[in-house]
């Protein structure tokens, strides 16, 4: 079996504008260059707007720059039903347990 | 962040432009949903839809715009959900559809499909100095019927005594102003009535005027406060101006910072209270202000009902009021007009005098309006004849006062009327007081004819040359002296002509030729040429007044100006001439 490098991060309560920036600032301390996925657990983010998937959106695509890959652990419902409204399904990895 | 919840029927809470301010604020507007029972996936929704409305009222401003609150209003009504988002920035461009951006991996652009989605109706006004984002979508949660039977019926006895209560103070106010009362003294009464009855400290009516820009005061109580007299509405820091440029009602509390140039600042620093606008017709009548000298005015619904709804009737009737007094001031004026265009209508002779040696023919200036231009012609006791050809300057009633007053001092002084400069300086002495103290002059020519037709004496005030005609040859006479109201003791001369050789004189006002004064439309050549014309053709008085008349409407008409000149034309033959005596005045109508 081989282990991935993995960086554990768990999003705020509210991924939003108003701390899309305090996030994405923890997001660079957290997230090292040799770790190949990061897992960012979304179970406890009660709300999230545009601004917070544009930070998972940045944070995905710098990551899937570098051969590295992102994943949503287990989306609240309200994140859900914002991701799909948006079409981000098809974009994000999404994984529920 | 201290929001401060105002006085509202729904939720209303003005908010920093930042996004923190901007998140507690749509937090504050969900708890308020929730308060009234809105389902918790119809909150949700809100919240994502007032969260990017927010944030792009925030996230468009300027640093100097970060200054200015951003407004936030909910209101709930049977059926639906309503927000508006009122923001002071620049705004932008509302797209006609709001799609996802093409590009996946854009960390922008979802904000406005977000709200698209979510709303069933959208639409943002994108002003001068603000944006209102207005949002509305069906409610899915059953209006709560409270189920107080006791507390529901106690609120609708409040509120029928509350409109009764207003009612009745309508018909007492329908009466009052019954009794043709001055508007100010209306204002002043009810306004005192209506501290009463919102039990505030002060109250300032404000009403439109027919300046747009401003909004002059009507009253303010109480009048020991010396209020602003003028609201300039390019003040848009004042409260008063909010609430006249959105038509909404504006509240004011101890947290309010009043601009330096704000107007109720003279009520003092802390006072809180409402500026409610008022409208008649769609239009903006004025802005009633009411408040108490406290941080924090908690008026009852009654109180508030009453402000309103009687602030909106007292509105309506003073702007009435207003209108019916423009219309009647305009009235007044017309008439006043007509009467001094009859005045004037009735100094001039039905016809001029002829004799069997000197005919003579005129036009006069407008008589459909009040003028300055006057004429005369006198047919003296001895046989000669006298003429007058007057400018009082300026027109309307003024200028047909000191007409009349010119026309009743000749005729007192027809004794010298052989004597013309005399007759002239002795209605200057008269004159002189009264066009000094009105700063107006007059100028004028007055000619004595003699009865055998052969001597004409000339005297002028200030007014164009007589021009006479010999053959080929045109002679100017200036008799020039000063006009009447100049110099209380100006000299005037008689300037004599011996008429034998002349055949025609034209008397005329300087709108005819620009020979004086560069006013008239008929340069001095052409003037000159069409007496030689007229002369050459041995044309009687009334046809050379025609072709005179008809040259200058040519002109007229080419510079489209309008006709304002009178003149005279005085016809000599060497023959004993038929007394025409028709139609020997004409008159330009206007």
């Amino acid at each position: 079996m081989t282990l991935t490098a993995s960086a554990q991060i768990t999003a705020p309560d509210e991924l939003c504008a108003a701390t899309a920036r305090l996030w994405r600032d923890r997001l660079e301390l957290e997230i090292k260059p040799e770790h190949e996925e990061a897992c960012v657990d979304l179970s406890n983010t009660r709300f999230i707007d545009s601004s917070g998937l544009g930070v998972l959106l940045t944070l995905n695509k710098n990551l899937r720059n570098r051969g590295a890959s992102l994943k949503l652990l287990n989306p609240t419902s309200a994140v859900c039903q914002l991701i799909e409204l948006t079409r981000l399904h098809r974009v994000f990895d999404i994984i529920h347990d | 962040m201290s929001p401060q919840q105002q006085q509202f029927d729904g939720f209303r809470l003005d908010f920093s432009a930042t996004l923190e301010d901007a998140r507690d604020a749509v937090r504050a507007v969900i708890q308020w949903l929730v308060d009234h029972r809105i389902q918790d996936d119809e909150c949700r929704q809100w919240e994502l839809v007032l969260a990017e409305a927010a944030n792009n009222a925030v996230l468009h401003a300027t640093p100097e715009q970060t200054r200015l609150t951003v407004r936030i209003e909910a209101a709930l009504s049977a059926d639906d959900i309503d927000v508006r988002i009122i923001d002071h920035t620049s705004g932008f461009d509302w797209p006609e559809e709001a799609a996802l951006p093409e590009d996946d991996d854009s960390e922008h652009g979802r904000g406005l499909f977000i709200i698209r989605s979510l709303t069933d109706h959208v639409s943002y006004l994108r002003g001068q100095d603000y944006n209102v984002l207005s949002l509305r979508s069906p409610r899915k949660s059953p209006l709560h019927v409270e189920e107080d039977t006791e507390e529901t019926l106690e609120l609708m006895t409040a509120e029928v005594a509350s409109c009764y209560e207003t009612l009745a103070n309508i018909f007492r106010l329908i009466a009052d102003a019954g009794n043709d009362v001055e508007p100010v003294a209306l204002a002043v009464r009810w306004l005192e009535e209506l501290r009463e009855l919102a039990g505030a400290d002060f109250l300032v009516l404000r009403m439109a005027a027919t300046d747009a820009g401003r909004l002059p005061i009507l009253g303010g109580v109480p009048s020991t406060i010396v209020w602003e007299p003028l609201l300039d509405l390019r003040n848009t820091e004042a409260v008063e101006t909010r609430a006249a440029v959105t038509r909404q009602d504006q509240w004011f509390d101890g947290s309010t910072t009043f601009a330096a140039t704000d107007p109720l600042r003279k009520a003092g620093e802390h006072i809180s209270g409402l500026v409610h606008p008022l409208e008649s017709g769609g239009d903006l009548a004025g802005v009633l202000t009411v408040g108490v000298f406290k941080p924090l005015w908690e008026p009852s619904a009654r109180e508030l009902n009453v402000v309103r709804s009687l602030g909106d009737f007292l509105g309506a009737l003073l702007h009435g009021l207003h209108r019916r007094d423009e219309a009647n001031q305009a009235r007044l004026m017309k008439r006043e007009l007509q009467i001094a265009a009859d005045i004037q209508r009735s100094l001039l002779p039905a016809e001029l005098p002829q004799t069997r040696f000197v005919h003579c023919a005129a036009h006069l200036a407008t008589v459909e309006e009040v003028g300055g231009d006057y004429l005369d012609g006198i047919l003296l006791p001895t046989g000669g004849l006298l003429f007058v050809v007057a400018d009082v300057m300026g027109k309307g009633v003024p200028a047909a006062l000191f007409a009349t007053a010119f026309h009743s001092l000749l005729h007192s002084h027809l004794d010298l009327a052989a004597r013309p400069s005399r007759l002239m300086q002795r209605l200057n002495q008269a004159m002189f007081p009264e066009l000094d103290r009105a700063d107006m002059f007059i100028t004028a020519q007055i000619v004595h004819v003699s009865a055998d037709g052969l001597m004409l004496y000339v005297s002028g005030a200030g007014h164009a040359p007589l021009l006479l005609s010999e053959g080929n040859h045109i002679r100017e006479v200036f008799a020039d002296g000063p006009p009447l109201g100049v110099a209380a003791d100006a000299a005037y001369h008689d300037y004599s002509i011996n008429l034998s050789t002349y055949t025609h004189v034209l008397l005329h006002t300087d709108g005819l030729s620009d020979v004086v004064s560069g006013g008239g439309i008929l340069s001095r050549e052409a003037l000159h040429e069409w007496l030689r014309t007229t002369a050459a053709s041995a044309a009687d008085a009334g046809a050379s007044r025609d072709s005179l008349h008809r040259l200058h409407r040519q002109a007229v008409d080419a510079a489209s100006q309008q006709d304002d000149a009178t003149f005279m034309v005085i016809t000599r033959g060497a023959k004993t001439l038929s007394a025409n005596t028709q139609n020997s005045l004409s008159h330009a109508k206007g």
